[in-house]
């Protein structure tokens, strides 16, 4: 099982793309992808995982790892596109408590601000 | 177990998804049971497989891991055994809330709370000579059953 990954801009957030499942085989790419992105300025990051029917413990810690990394470099961390049983991990894992997520169709003016 | 297969997967991480679409589609022959729920059953298999693979990863292990599927009346079954080292399931220690000051300096911790949740029951028998987690899901959740009967 592959992981596809792009990326895309919306203003001065990165948007990472992810088509596939992420789990332990594929979840290395996602982490590599994040670091790489951060160690190049783009520390606002938006996950878009609209494309992504699996995630897994994996996954998780590596979105976790993503707050940690955007966050401690200035930057914020959100995901989007939660499909219904996503969103359930999310809220079973208190995930939700530090990881919003955003709509990337609306204007990133209007997305939550940090820790609201 | 009346319906039951039995996967013997190398330990590798390129099969979990195999794993994954098995149990799925095993899962499913059940058309009682909602998409919610094999998702579910689906995750916390997978979180079992990835620990297996772990364990076995620890050693330097290429024993295989067994993955037994059942379906009996309204209960599902799934065991994942493990010839890894084992541990003491009563001495991990929870990773604490993502609120906490300093957790998002950890990335793990999210696989057996996972499993707990998910499943109906879950049993985990570790010993030196591995590790057996015996997942359950029923068909009727235990507090729908209970609420059929008023």
């Amino acid at each position: 099982m592959m992981l596809t990954l792009s990326h895309s801009t919306i203003g001065a957030w990165t948007i990472i793309h992810v088509v596939g499942e992420v789990d332990m085989a594929t979840g290395p790419q996602l982490r590599q992808e994040i670091v790489r992105h951060v160690s190049e300025g783009n520390v606002h990051i938006v996950v878009d995982l609209q494309n992504v029917d699996f995630l897994d413990s994996t996954g998780l810690g590596i979105l976790v790892g993503g707050v940690k990394r955007a966050r401690s470099n200035g930057g914020d961390f959100r995901c989007s596109g939660l499909s219904s049983s996503l969103q359930e991990v999310f809220s079973l894992t208190g995930l939700d408590s530090v990881l919003s997520s955003v709509d990337l169709n609306q204007d990133p003016s209007t997305w939550t601000p940090l820790n609201e | 177990m009346n319906k039951g297969i039995t996967l013997e997967i190398p330990s590798q991480v390129e099969y979990l998804s195999l794993v994954r679409a098995v149990v799925a589609s095993a899962a499913s022959l059940d058309q009682s049971l909602g998409d919610q729920r094999i998702d579910d059953l689906r995750l916390a298999v997978s979180e079992a497989t990835t620990n297996a693979i772990r364990a076995h990863a620890r050693l330097d292990s290429n024993e295989r891991i067994t993955i037994r599927f059942g379906i009996d009346g309204d209960r599902i079954e799934v065991e994942v055994q493990d010839r890894g080292s084992g541990f003491d399931p009563e001495k991990l220690d929870p990773a604490g809330p993502l609120t906490d000051t300093g957790r998002l300096e950890y990335e793990g911790g999210f696989g057996i709370p996972l499993m707990k949740i998910l499943a109906d029951e879950i049993t985990i028998e570790s010993a030196d000579e591995g590790t057996t987690v015996n997942l359950v899901v029923f068909v009727s959740p235990p507090s729908e059953k209970l609420n059929n009967q008023d």
